[in-house]
């Protein structure tokens, strides 16, 4: 088959997702004053210029000609939703850095400069995160798959979810590493951001497959084999099974009380939720790819190779990056260290 | 089998009168006619497309699918010649993100090779999976009419080559042309019309190529690697 977009595009999707995600929860104290998440709301910033950083490397990887990226900015053509897309990657990438400097090594001086980056930056973020599912809906090619009004929402949706996991993830993992206490109302408040918008994708994605199992047009039939052959098991076992139907009975056993929101629960629950959200994105990406069109209108099951070195190489990076933004803007220690500091002096 | 490509191809009325021809201009509109009754086969256009252009083994700018249909003795098999369909309302140029891939005033659409970065979002754009992406231009690339040679009064290299005469390339906006007197005279059809991209390249005797006989349906298609059995 002729492959096109594939391993490097969802990867680049699932990134962005993250970025935007990160972004959204660490404006959540900021701009509507959710005290619960202050505590986390410096540490998801740096995961979030982390991560739209990282987005650069499969995006370029997977371009042609990467040296003529810079024509996007120089002749662009705004009637295509590539271009939208590009210049949020570029107009977030100034202001998420710029929020992080400030954040960094002015907070106390400039917090309102901050609130107001911050403010400026969550329309492009939204757009960004919601794009690829426009994007997608432009194709008129084979990819049926990819034609779904719910897609932006869905973008929008594993957004929030992979930002919360990433948070939640990074958060206990650095708390541990430093023996210091967790907050339980991080944890408590981050399962119910996660539960919502777990809730949510589930029921948007289990509509979606049901009325794609009814629904007639060229090359649905195909792709509805798509599920049970080539994609069985990073659809039915990774996205839906081990990154939504789990950590959907482990939240509501939370919210039930019935297990404690504590840090090994919400370690699992995070990891499960990105495992879901990366499988959700190859899922979208590749199983548009599944299908090539044999002759007008006539298609057929095709097979793809997984490229497990750029997976690899891309999540190293990604770590990499995530690590050198902790190192590099050091100062995002919570406000309870920042305040048990001060009482200590 | 058939439903799907008559449904798909669907049968332009008979052209007097036709808004094809109707804009009176003095550039040149080009469009191509492939007489499918007339097509051997033979792929003398594939094979003379490559040379011409210097397309690389992995990619096609035109190419030949052959679909055989129905079960022995019963059988057709049917030639059909595949290319950029140089579309009046293209998708791939609204998409393009840097402009590099436009029409041309004379209605071919091209590729800036300079500028094109290899995203490969017209490929997807496409409805008619005409565009491929070259591995070493690092761009991605399609037929252009054989532009170089058209500027110079030359026909395309697969017309030239057309040992049936099949091809048939022309200007629309000039009435003498081949391809105008074609249109006003005969019937033609062109490729998945419901997309809205008002495709330039017409066909003769697609659906007498493509009906009947849906019992079982073989595919060979070289862009796809070989024989598919539906």
């Amino acid at each position: 088959m002729t492959e096109i977009w594939g391993t490097s595009i969802a990867i680049y999707t699932f990134f962005a997702e993250t970025s935007v995600g990160t972004y959204i929860i660490s404006m959540l104290p900021m701009l509507f004053k959710v005290r619960e998440l202050r505590d986390i709301s410096s540490l998801a910033l740096r995961l979030s210029w982390a991560s739209i950083i990282a987005v650069l490397i499969p995006l370029l990887l997977h371009l042609g000609s990467p040296w003529r990226a810079y024509e996007i900015f120089i002749s662009p053509n705004f009637s295509s939703p590539m271009t939208v897309g590009a210049w949020m990657i570029g107009l977030l990438i100034i202001l998420i850095t710029a929020i992080v400097i400030l954040d960094n090594w002015y907070r106390a001086t400039h917090a309102l400069t901050i609130t107001i980056l911050g403010a400026a930056g969550l329309v492009p973020a939204l757009i960004y995160a919601g794009y690829p599912g426009i994007l997608l809906a432009v194709s008129k090619g084979v990819e049926a798959w990819w034609h779904n009004m719910s897609l932006p929402i869905l973008s929008i949706l594993i957004a929030v979810a992979s930002g919360s996991a990433l948070i939640l993830l990074t958060y206990i993992i650095l708390r541990r590493v430093s023996s210091m206490e967790i907050n339980k109302t991080v944890l408590l408040y981050g399962s119910r951001v996660l539960l919502i918008s777990l809730l949510l994708i589930f029921i948007i994605e289990i509509t979606d497959l049901i009325v794609r199992t009814y629904e007639p047009g060229p090359g649905l039939a195909e792709f509805n084999k798509v599920l049970t052959g080539s994609l069985s098991l990073s659809y039915v076992g990774l996205q839906l099974f081990i990154g939504m139907i789990i950590p959907l009975i482990m939240l509501f056993l939370v919210l039930f009380n019935k297990v404690s929101a504590s840090s090994s629960v919400m370690l699992a629950v995070s990891v499960l939720v990105l495992i879901g959200a990366f499988a959700d994105r190859w899922n979208l990406i590749v199983g548009g790819e599944l299908v090539d069109m044999v002759s007008v209108n006539v298609y057929r099951l095709g097979t793809f190779s997984i490229d497990l070195v750029e997976i690899l190489a891309s999540i190293f990076t990604w770590l990499f990056i995530i690590s050198l933004s902790l190192v590099i803007f050091s100062n995002w220690k919570t406000e309870t260290e920042v305040s048990e500091v001060k009482i200590n002096v | 089998m058939s439903s799907q490509y008559l449904n798909l191809a669907e049968t332009l009325p008979r052209i007097r009168g036709s808004p094809w021809i109707e804009k009176k201009s003095s550039r040149p509109r080009w469009a191509m006619v492939i007489d499918l009754r007339k097509c051997v086969g033979c792929y003398a256009c594939q094979a003379a497309c490559k040379m011409e252009n210097g397309v690389p083994y992995e990619g096609f700018r035109t190419w030949v699918e052959i679909i055989e249909r129905g079960t022995y003795p019963n059988v057709r098999r049917a030639f059909l010649p595949r290319l950029c369909n140089h579309c009046d309302n293209p998708s791939c140029v609204s998409v393009c993100p840097v402009k590099a891939t436009y029409k041309r005033e004379d209605g071919i659409v091209v590729v800036d090779y300079n500028k094109c970065i290899g995203c490969g979002y017209c490929i997807h754009a496409c409805p008619y999976d005409a565009r491929y992406k070259n591995p070493y231009l690092g761009t991605v690339d399609k037929c252009d009419f054989c532009s170089h040679r058209v500027e110079q009064g030359l026909l395309p290299a697969c017309v030239v080559n057309c040992m049936g005469r099949a091809r048939i390339f022309g200007d629309l906006n000039d009435p003498e042309s081949p391809v105008s007197k074609i249109l006003q005279s005969k019937h033609v059809a062109v490729l998945k019309p419901e997309t809205g991209n008002k495709p330039m390249v017409f066909y003769i005797g697609l659906e007498e190529a493509v009906k009947g006989l849906p019992a079982k349906t073989v595919v060979i298609n070289p862009k796809v690697g070989g024989v598919v059995e539906l």
